[in-house]
């Protein structure tokens, strides 16, 4: 639970240092074409420039590797797994083999550089979200969302997701609590007896929270129009500045991602 | 001028609960009324039917001379604005601003003008600086103060609130009692607040009407409402624990106490009194 709080903490993005203070729409057309840069190489290249820069970026604001670290466990897991699979079920040259509970395994230098590949992909990528979340509130992404014309509805959805994330976390953290302290995690049986009373407990309670929150916002006068409110203010000399060195930037890479490299 | 006219109000919940069983009661333009009564008595289901969140079984309720079942939908809600008990039901938005400007963006107001309103209301509430905070990183007495900053611009003719000061510290409670006198004294926002904090009441509240099952079974101001301990402990509640200590004092000790002070100003002025009469009485003698 306390892992699970840490990685969703969005204090960060709230903070005031010159990567939050960058317009939302510019840090997303960065990372909007740098995703899909990402995507499209054919060389580790360009996911690893990715990987670098966003971590020079974010160290540059103070950021902790135990906080990167933390965010970055799973897309690791994932990516050592794809390298492996990979790695055993493509290619010809073997490079280690051995036997696994009596199937015979080996390593193939092709597989292994093609999940590579996608093993920089998953982490190049994920670092460059991790830079959009670690100096961007969820608000300003809503706000970006409405100018780029995205349905409100999905708008909404996601700021309720947001909001109530965090309540979810806090109420189940409370009921665990309770739970332990009545001996409810002891033992095997009774560790999934309480999960599944938690589960069965929690869905109960959403459904009461979303039932008051309806009536909450019915007695504000809401009929299925706008959540949030705040607008974008049009970007700026500084803005434009920025967005143009990040143009280049995504350019000089594609060359050398897609023609250097390639 | 009466706001609010409820006339033999009743209403059944879909589990059979009957949590309102014939409720009659007038609100007058800018008082502050309180619904005091033990837990399940109503309170909530009738400040519901204030606003109209619940539509009554049998009765009606009359706001402005108007059946609340004859306004536009949405027009009741411009008029009376409610604080729910629990703020994570009302804070819905990922920032305080975003949340505050919520209501009045439902009014369809222009830009400027729900921008306006939402930093007026957090000044009223003094949390003008929390403005881009999230609201998960608020404290439950901050999450109080902006559901009130909330309905508040909106700019409601009458204010309900649900229990305001459960759960808070006691400079929490000191500091929306202030709000809310504030509220009700200079800006004239009629306030209508269900609450089973007997030691509020007198403090705050101009009239006081005691609900258990389902009806009203007292009103009047606190010094009519508040005389009588057995009858209070028959409906689960007590007198403010000054008017106890006073109360204590004139049938336990014989002091020659008239009216019981209900709260603390008032017990000081009744004791100093009853102290400088001692001091005349022992000293007059001598000086005679």
């Amino acid at each position: 639970m306390e892992i699970l709080k840490h990685v969703v903490m969005d204090h960060f993005a709230h903070r005031n240092n010159w990567l939050t203070n960058i317009e939302v729409r510019v840090k997303l057309f960065y990372i909007g074409i740098g995703l899909l840069l990402n995507i499209l190489s054919n060389d580790i290249v360009i996911p690893l420039v990715f990987l670098v820069t966003s971590l020079i970026l974010l160290k540059t604001i103070k950021i902790s590797f135990l906080n990167l670290g933390l965010r970055m466990i799973m897309p690791l897991f994932f990516g050592v797994f794809i390298m492996l699979i990979m790695g055993l079920h493509k290619g010809e040259t073997v490079m280690l083999s051995g036997s696994f509970l009596g199937y015979e395994l080996a390593l193939k230098k092709e597989g292994l550089l093609i999940g590579l590949l996608l093993f920089t992909k998953v982490v190049g990528g994920v670092m460059l979200l991790l830079l959009l979340s670690f100096t961007t509130t969820i608000s300003k992404i809503c706000m970006a969302a409405r100018w780029m014309k995205i349905p409100e509805t999905i708008i909404e959805v996601l700021s309720f997701v947001y909001r109530y994330l965090f309540l979810l976390i806090e109420e189940t953290e409370t009921m665990m609590s309770s739970q332990r302290s009545r001996l409810g995690y002891v033992t095997w049986f009774k560790t999934i007896k309480s999960f599944g009373n938690l589960g069965g407990v929690l869905l109960i309670r959403s459904i009461v929270r979303a039932e008051n929150a309806q009536s909450a916002m019915a007695s504000r006068g809401y009929d299925g129009g706008r959540v949030l409110t705040i607008h974008l203010t049009p970007l700026v000399k500084n803005d434009y500045a920025i967005l143009l060195s990040c143009g280049i930037l995504l350019a000089f890479l594609s060359y050398l991602g897609f023609f250097v490299y390639s | 001028m009466i706001k609010i006219k409820v006339e033999d109000l009743r209403h059944k919940y879909p589990d059979g609960t009957q949590a309102l069983n014939g409720v009659n009661i007038n609100v007058v333009k800018g008082e502050f009324l309180a619904i005091l009564g033990a837990n399940g008595s109503g309170k909530t289901t009738l400040l519901k039917h204030f606003n109209g969140l619940l539509k009554p079984a049998f009765g009606s309720v009359v706001l402005d001379n108007k059946k609340l079942n004859e306004f536009k939908p949405g027009d009741v809600f411009r008029k009376v604005g409610m604080v729910f008990q629990d703020p994570n039901d009302q804070l819905i938005a990922p920032t305080v601003e975003e949340d505050v400007a919520f209501g009045p963006t439902n009014l369809k107001l222009s830009y400027d003008e729900i921008m306006g309103r939402a930093n007026n209301a957090l000044e009223l509430v003094k949390m003008k600086e929390f403005a881009k905070k999230a609201i998960h990183a608020l404290s439950y007495g901050q999450s109080k103060r902006i559901c009130i900053a909330g309905i508040l611009a909106m700019e409601p003719e009458i204010l309900l609130l649900d229990e305001p000061m459960s759960g808070l510290d006691p400079d929490g409670v000191k500091t929306i009692m202030k709000i809310l006198n504030d509220l009700n004294k200079k800006k004239g926002i009629t306030i209508i607040l269900a609450t089973n904090s007997v030691d509020l009441v007198p403090v705050l509240m101009d009239r006081v009407a005691i609900m258990d099952k389902g009806i009203i079974v007292q009103e009047g101001t606190p010094q009519k409402v508040f005389t009588d301990s057995r009858k209070l402990e028959g409906l689960k509640l007590e007198l403010p624990q000054i008017a106890q200590l006073m109360e204590a004092l004139r049938d336990k000790e014989k002091f020659p106490i008239n009216s019981l002070p209900l709260t603390i100003g008032q017990a000081r002025q009744e004791l100093s009194h009853l102290i400088n009469t001692e001091d005349n009485a022992l000293v007059s003698p001598e000086m005679s």
